[in-house]
């Protein structure tokens, strides 16, 4: 339901899918860094995949330490596959999955989940939309249910239709038009993704959400929320056997979307996401914040190309900590002219952006920073201080550190297996990408730098009490 | 490649998947005494990682006056050099090993965290034993960091919500020392020195008493105790300082409106609360199940009144928190200008009706079970266990309060809620703090007098 707070979560998951891998066999658990003998991966983590006959994949990881679990649904549907009448609608639409189905109608689903310990949410991004719940053991049955139920039946009520249609408004007014930060990152999108359906916002602006339609959402629900269009994820105190028994019985009838791939095949193609873009220019914004803030955004990668996860680590050695370059060149420099910096590369299915945010100091001027920025980034890549082998380890260190601070809970154990599979088609794919990531020399990191920056395709956006909109 | 080896070298040590039972499983909780220093460990011998905590019995409140964010300053700055190492050498070798290092302080405590890699415990925990040690706050570097803190406060006008909560502590504590933000403000901040963060670190270091937490495999106990004893130097001693109750303060008076006046905004932060203090701060539970009917989970009745009913917000909550001295009751919203009126009438009715007795057995449980059904969740990481044992020590618990919660909750009854929620939710009893444009008065002035301040009073 919070798509600010998971957009970021979810950039930050497809920046750091690294270092890590797992097996499918038979075991509990997972393992981390085995013998190379048996494995030549850092992390095995212990799952099982089935597909039902109507297309629906499930994975199941069991955990039994605590009473608990967590239950993931993936949709291969976001904001990308909205068709131009219905921008916003996949946000929107995650609302009203909570808003009732036949079975389990208007006010249950969060009654029922609450009701029994448990709590749920839900994120769309350009890419996908996740329905998570987490529950205490001894419910798994009755989650089954409801989801299938809200796949299958979803009602759209009119009346709460209209009701939540002002509440996504709210949250339109109150995490993108009165935060400058997120205003920023939702313009630098539309730009570099310009002609693009990744240059759409993923909730909408104020007038796309009021011209959505019932009746167009409820199509392009029975389009996109079937069987062959999910991954079900289940990680923590359940029993393989019998949560596939029951989800065999009670996912199994449903249909699967019959046109589906043709759809998808259409949508899918990749000269839709190509960058199009005016490159080498400013947008200013007008915001409340007293001091400007900017985003220097290059073209980037789509998830899963070597040269993408070249930039991965190109970004972290660049802006990730207090001794990463541009902080010790900006921010804790001899004479300071920004508050902080970050730099990121937001690989998205079908493609990407290298981006460099930062925040201005009182009295440093913006315009002249900029032009020290982007000569800074021409000259870094051939700096001896800059991606050394020492550097590169240093990043695929803290890679480590955060995959299995993110394996510590059922739920970010089922997210992370979800995303590998939804991006991959394959949920052990972390095994490869580990590899992948292992295997990329300083060189070859100083090599997609010097690409990167000897371009002039670039955008610099920048938000400012003192801007006007241009 | 070299880190693949070092990976190896600790495969052993990762079996199963991780996470705990409650704590009846006396085995994973050790306690050990280092140099008189208490210590608890959590066991963990699955995951490749540890957290360490230490925990300090001094907070924001001894900070000098004048002098708000002290603490947290000596604390937070510690890596900015030392007579051996500059600021850059610390960072790089801290960041080389991905470890986290970050203070937390509290008005009545503190906390200092590290975590990382089990193969880099050793080094990583010795650097900070030399932060401890021989931190000296470098004038350059400090001078750097304050002008960034400043600039941070001055750029809060773009996140109301921060900008409210710290109005919110400041007009709810009014007139007490807990009203100061732990992290200083744009007239404290210049005042702190480096000689200030000297002696508060030597103090905090030297005379305060020390516990420390760990959740890693119990093997590292040897390894650890020997850095914290040698190289760190912690010494405990039954004499060591321990933050006790300051000057105690009133009751929440009767209901006061105050609007806090921002340019350039169509919407409107609310927050609606109170102060806790004496009687109140008994029965936690109780307090926490009744803030939880009002604005717990998607199923509480304001979530039910304010966003299903009638798409008034976009999300609303309610809390009952307290340290050991003293707590704070609120609501959190926020909404559209236009719609302010009507949130706050509704907020009213809600309120008045719940403690006029309208509770419905339905709604009850299932909130009830919500909250018993949740609460594991907060055990589910190692650090944030840990958390829960620091709170626990700190307001003197003890750790057989986890697993009594489900059966303290169970008992309340719909008549205990009622009786809570009239006690320290009454609408007639709230401070109702509203950010937004200078626009909003004539319609706040509409619930009563209103007192009028500009944002940066807050700052």
């Amino acid at each position: 339901m919070d798509t600010t707070k998971w957009k970021f979560f979810v950039l930050f998951i497809l920046l750091t899918l690294l270092s890590c891998s797992s097996k499918g066999d038979k075991g509990l658990g997972y393992t981390f860094f085995g013998s190379k003998k048996n494995s030549d991966h850092l992390i095995d983590i212990k799952a099982y995949k089935y597909t039902l006959e109507n297309g629906l994949r499930v994975i199941i990881h069991e955990n039994h330490k605590l009473p608990i679990f967590s239950y993931y649904t993936f949709f291969d549907v976001g904001g990308r596959f909205e068709p131009n009448h219905l921008v916003g609608g996949t946000h929107f639409l995650e609302h009203m999955m909570f808003k009732g189905a036949k079975k389990y109608g208007p006010g249950s689903i969060e009654n029922i989940v609450e009701g029994n310990g448990g709590f749920n949410n839900a994120y769309t991004s350009r890419d996908l939309t996740v329905y998570d719940n987490h529950m205490p053991a001894g419910n798994i049955e009755q989650i089954i249910d409801l989801e299938v139920d809200r796949m299958q039946n979803l009602l759209l009520e009119p009346v709460s239709f209209e009701t939540e249609r002002k509440v996504v408004l709210d949250e339109r007014l109150r995490n993108y038009d009165s935060n400058p930060s997120n205003l920023l990152f939702l313009r630098m999108m539309e730009a570099i993704f310009e002609k693009t359906p990744y240059g759409r916002s993923v909730i909408g602006t104020s007038e796309e959400i009021k011209n959505i339609k019932r009746e167009d959402m409820l199509k392009y629900f029975h389009a996109n929320y079937a069987p062959n269009n999910a991954v079900i994820v289940i990680s923590g105190d359940v029993n393989v056997s019998d949560v596939m028994k029951k989800i065999t019985q009670m996912y199994g009838p449903l249909q699967a979307s019959a046109d589906l791939s043709q759809y998808k095949e259409k949508i899918n193609q990749d000269k839709l996401y190509r960058h199009q873009g005016r490159y080498n220019r400013d947008i200013e914004i007008n915001g409340i914040n007293p001091y400007p803030m900017y985003i220097l955004a290059y073209k980037g990668e789509k998830v899963g190309s070597r040269r993408g996860f070249a930039l991965d680590i190109l970004a972290s050695i660049l802006g990730s900590g207090e001794s990463s370059y541009l902080n010790l060149e900006f921010v804790n420099s001899k004479k300071p002219v920004l508050n902080n910096i970050y730099a990121g590369h937001y690989a998205l299915f079908k493609n990407g952006v290298f981006i460099i945010g930062g925040e201005m100091l009182p009295k440093q001027k913006l315009k002249p920073h900029k032009t020290k920025l982007i000569s800074s980034l021409k000259k870094i890549c051939n700096d001896q201080q800059f991606a050394m082998e020492r550097a590169v380890k240093k990043i695929k260190n803290q890679y480590l550190v955060q995959m299995i601070n993110q394996l510590k809970t059922n739920e970010g154990v089922a997210h992370f297996l979800g995303l590998e599979e939804i991006a991959y088609g394959d949920f052990e794919y972390y095994k490869k990408e580990f590899e992948i990531y292992n295997s990329i020399t300083a060189a070859e990191v100083v090599s997609v730098c010097n690409e990167l920056f000897s371009s002039d395709e670039h955008i610099f956006i920048s938000i400012w009490a003192k801007h006007l909109n241009k | 490649m070299k880190v693949i080896k070092n990976i190896f070298l600790w495969g052993s040590l990762l079996l199963v998947t991780s996470s705990y039972a409650f704590i009846n499983d006396k085995d994973e909780l050790k306690k050990f005494n280092w140099n008189g220093i208490e210590v608890v460990w959590m066991d963990e011998p699955s995951l490749p990682a540890y957290d360490v905590v230490i925990y300090f019995a001094e907070g924001a409140l001894g900070d000098a006056e004048g002098k708000t964010g002290e603490t947290h300053l000596a604390l937070s700055l510690m890596g900015e050099g030392t007579r051996r190492y500059k600021r850059e050498e610390i960072v790089d070798n801290l960041e080389y090993f991905g470890s986290s290092y970050s203070a937390n302080v509290f008005h009545e405590y503190s906390t200092y965290r590290v975590s990382g890699l089990i193969k880099d415990l050793s080094p990583t925990m010795m650097k900070i034993c030399h932060l401890f040690n021989e931190a000296n706050f470098p004038e350059d570097e400090l001078k750097k960091d304050k002008k960034r803190m400043i600039s941070s406060l001055n750029q809060m006008i773009q996140d109301h919500s921060e900008l409210v909560n710290r109005a919110f502590r400041n007009l709810t504590l009014k007139h007490t020392p807990f009203s100061r933000p732990v992290t200083g403000d744009l007239s404290s901040l210049n005042r702190i020195t480096q000689h200030d963060l000297l002696d508060r670190l030597k103090f905090l270091k030297e005379k305060v008493k020390k516990k420390i937490y760990v959740n890693a495999p119990l093997k590292m106990t040897k390894e650890l105790e020997s850095i914290m004893v040698n190289n760190c130097r912690f010494v405990g001693n039954k004499n060591d300082f321990m933050r006790t109750t300051p000057e105690t303060f009133g009751k929440q008076g009767l209901k006061k409106i105050h609007l806090i006046t921002v340019p350039k905004s169509d919407k409107a932060e609310v927050r609606i609360g109170r102060v806790l203090n004496g009687d109140e701060l008994n029965f936690p539970e109780l307090s926490e199940l009744s803030a939880g009917y009002l604005g717990g989970g998607f199923t509480s009745k304001l979530m039910e009144e304010l966003r299903k009913k009638k798409g008034l917000v976009y999300s609303v909550s309610a809390y009952a928190a307290y340290q050991k001295y003293y707590g704070r009751a609120a609501i959190v919203t926020s909404t559209k200008d236009d719609q302010l009126e009507e949130l706050l009438a509704a907020i009213q009715r809600v309120i008045n009706e719940t403690e006029n007795g309208l509770i419905d057995d339905n709604d009850f449980n299932r909130i009830k079970n919500y909250m018993i059904g949740s609460y594991p969740f907060k055990f589910e990481k190692g650090s944030n266990y840990l958390d829960q044992l620091i709170f626990l020590d700190h307001i003197g618990k003890d750790y057989d309060q986890i697993k009594k919660y489900k059966g303290i909750m169970e008992k309340y009854t719909k008549l205990d809620v009622q009786r809570k929620i009239k006690e320290i939710f009454s609408w007639d009893n709230q401070l109702i703090i509203i950010l937004g444009e200078k626009k909003l008065l004539e319609k706040l002035e509409k619930f009563g007098k209103v007192e009028v301040h500009s944002f940066e009073k807050f700052l």
